[in-house]
């Protein structure tokens, strides 16, 4: 019995120093918390992320061939849908929700407006399952992706095998979503010394951390759990949020925080995409809100804020724009890929 | 970096440990039935006099199969899940080494256990191609009915019951322990009918997430299996 244990204790020691202990970690800056999404589950590669990169932008992943998930989560919107308050789908279909921005999804918990999904790898089912956004299956996209010039010899240089498994397609999926990490705002030179606030930003910050911080906490600028902010149901969509999921009336209308980085670039706002403007927002915080029994207690005295206040408001929250991350080549759609492939 | 033969030596090694430490082997099959004979999907079957239904798609997950003694674990299955699919056949076969032969006691999961519906998408049997996770919310469904009889006042007729939820207070997950005399070879019986003898497809028929209906349904199931030695 001992010498089972010890030789395979040896075992053990030899392969590890066979395969060299490989760095998992997500490439984050130190004053971030430690991410949710479990790594080990899903090995970081470079080629995975590429693969990932390509499956993103490819439409190959919808009923008709049309729609991408990049169709409504733009790079140039912080992979958001800017200027749809409710996503298009398939068919020109439209959803019930604002397509939310995609970056800093290793942080959280819970995804959708709602929370419906609490793991990331799986959330891509819904878009491609949905009738209204891509209208296909996992299913049908393992047979197409089998049966395409590229994609076997890509999941082979990643696995070592060219078998394409539905779980493999969304692990790659979900990697290339993990490598959205939106840290180079004027915020995160400041974080790192390598810039500073002027006053009026100093002033907003000031405003912004006894208002707005219980919810929307720095550094991610979002605690990412649930509230009711206090925005009126809409009488045409009913969507009561949270509760839907739990069925416990006290979260009717807790919707997901989002995050406050990269605003300039994810209009319009709020899960239902009612707002237009940061100017609009702070006038429902300041004005807006209504009264309820799930309405946070954050809200339940409500906000005051001078004109100048909001303008230093807004001011500060500009720092959170992430111009380098909406423009990181590395995010973007990889033409050689696409382009090589028509011509086949 | 190592010479090569040192791992085949080791691996050698390991094999025969893995030789000497065989035990008996116990097969354990799970037959799908519909009033005492192999299920068949597709097929026409009475139901309360006059009506009839149809099942189309039958799926569903058992897991952590152990085996006791006078209340103490004895044994437990090296595959911790399967996917019994009445597409593939009505018997499914699985075979087991359990320690000390003289279990009296069958314990079993139907459907997944929380820790593996939180980790979320899985390969193998739990791969989402098996249209077993939900694309909508978290989850695997652990049990999954699809079929149609005039009895359903819904589109085409159908009834849709996908049996899933771990989280309180809506956990649709079952353990069952079956007493048995230890075998060589135990079936265990899953006789459909008597589902549909309990849940009157007329008031009942879509289950699709998470509710209180998912839960009574889970507990029917539940009372569909039944064990007996070959
Ligand atoms: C038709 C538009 C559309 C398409 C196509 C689409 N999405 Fe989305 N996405 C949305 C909407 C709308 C939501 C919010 C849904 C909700 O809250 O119910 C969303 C939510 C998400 C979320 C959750 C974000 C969060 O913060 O909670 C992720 C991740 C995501 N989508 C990834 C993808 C991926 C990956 C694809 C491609 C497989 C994709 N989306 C395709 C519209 C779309
Ligand atoms: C009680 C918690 C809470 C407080 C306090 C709070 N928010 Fe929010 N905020 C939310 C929630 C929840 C949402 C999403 C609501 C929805 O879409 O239904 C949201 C949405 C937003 C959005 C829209 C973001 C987007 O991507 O759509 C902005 C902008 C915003 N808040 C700014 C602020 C500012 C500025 C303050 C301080 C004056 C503040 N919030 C205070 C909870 C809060």
């Amino acid at each position: 019995m001992k010498i089972k244990r010890i030789i395979i204790g040896a075992f053990i020691v030899l392969t590890a120093t066979y395969c060299g202990v490989k760095k998992n970690v997500l490439d984050s800056p130190e004053y971030f918390p430690v991410p949710h999404y479990n790594i080990d589950n899903n090995p970081i590669s470079k080629a995975k992320t590429t693969l990932g990169n390509n499956l993103f932008y490819d439409p190959l992943l919808s009923a008709n061939n049309s729609i991408s998930c990049a169709s409504c989560h733009s790079p140039h919107a912080a992979f958001a849908h800017t200027d749809h308050d409710l996503s298009h789908g398939i068919h020109d279909s439209i959803g019930t929700r604002n397509a939310p921005p995609l970056f800093n999804l290793a942080w959280q918990e819970h995804f959708m407006w709602d929370g419906a999904i609490d793991n990331l790898d799986a959330q891509a089912l819904a878009p491609i399952s949905h009738a209204t956004e891509m209208g296909s299956s996992i299913n049908e996209i393992v047979g197409k992706l089998k049966n395409h010039p590229k994609y076997p010899g890509l999941f082979n240089d990643i696995y070592k095998d060219s078998l394409i498994t539905g779980e493999r397609i969304l692990k790659v999926l979900a990697q290339f979503q993990v490598s959205l990490i939106s840290n180079n705002s004027k915020y995160d030179q400041i974080q790192r010394g390598t810039a500073t606030f002027t006053q009026q930003e100093i002033s907003g910050y000031n405003i912004f951390t006894s208002n707005c911080a219980s919810c929307h906490a720095e550094p991610l600028f979002s605690s990412y759990g649930f509230a009711n902010n206090g925005l009126a149901i809409d009488s045409t969509l009913k969507d009561i949020g949270r509760q839907k999921i739990t069925k416990n009336p006290m979260d009717s209308m807790l919707f997901k925080i989002p995050s406050l980085r990269n605003l300039a670039y994810t209009f319009p706002y709020m899960h239902d995409g009612r707002f237009n403007t940061l100017r609009e927002v702070l006038k429902h915080y300041t004005q807006g809100v209504q009264k309820s029994p799930s309405l946070h207690t954050a809200l339940k005295n409500g906000i005051t804020l001078t004109k100048k206040e909001q303008t230093d408001l807004i001011t500060f929250l500009g720092t959170l724009n992430d111009r380098l991350f909406i423009s990181s080549k590395k995010h973007q759609i990889n033409r050689d890929f696409f382009i090589k492939n028509e011509g086949e | 970096m190592y010479p090569k033969g040192l791992y085949s030596f080791f691996l050698f090694l390991l094999c025969n440990f893995g030789i000497n430490a065989q035990k008996n082997t116990t097969e354990i099959s799970f037959q799908l039935l519909y009033n005492t004979v192999p299920l068949e999907l597709g097929q026409s079957y009475p139901i309360s006099g006059r009506d009839s239904l149809k099942i189309d798609f039958l799926k569903f997950y058992v897991s952590n199969i152990t085996f006791f003694k006078d209340g103490k674990q004895i044994g437990k299955s090296t595959e911790k899940y399967h996917l019994i699919d009445a597409q593939n056949s009505s018997l499914y076969r699985t075979s087991y080494t359990v320690k000390n032969k003289k279990f009296d006691t069958i314990k079993f999961t139907i459907g997944l256990d929380t820790k593996t519906q939180k980790k979320g998408i899985q390969g193998g049997v739990l791969d989402p191609t098996t249209r077993m996770y939900w694309t909508w919310q978290n989850g695997f469904i652990n049990f999954k009915i699809e079929g149609s009889s005039r009895l359903c006042n819904t589109r085409k007729n159908k009834f849709q019951f996908h049996v899933g939820g771990f989280q309180e207070p809506y956990n649709t997950t079952q353990v069952l322990s079956l007493a048995c005399v230890a075998s060589k070879s135990l079936t265990i019986d899953v006789d459909i009918a008597s589902f549909f003898n309990v849940v009157s497809l007329s008031k009942t028929n879509t289950v699709m997430s998470p509710n209180k209906n998912a839960v009574m349904v889970s507990k029917v199931l539940a009372t569909l299996f039944s064990i007996h030695e070959n």
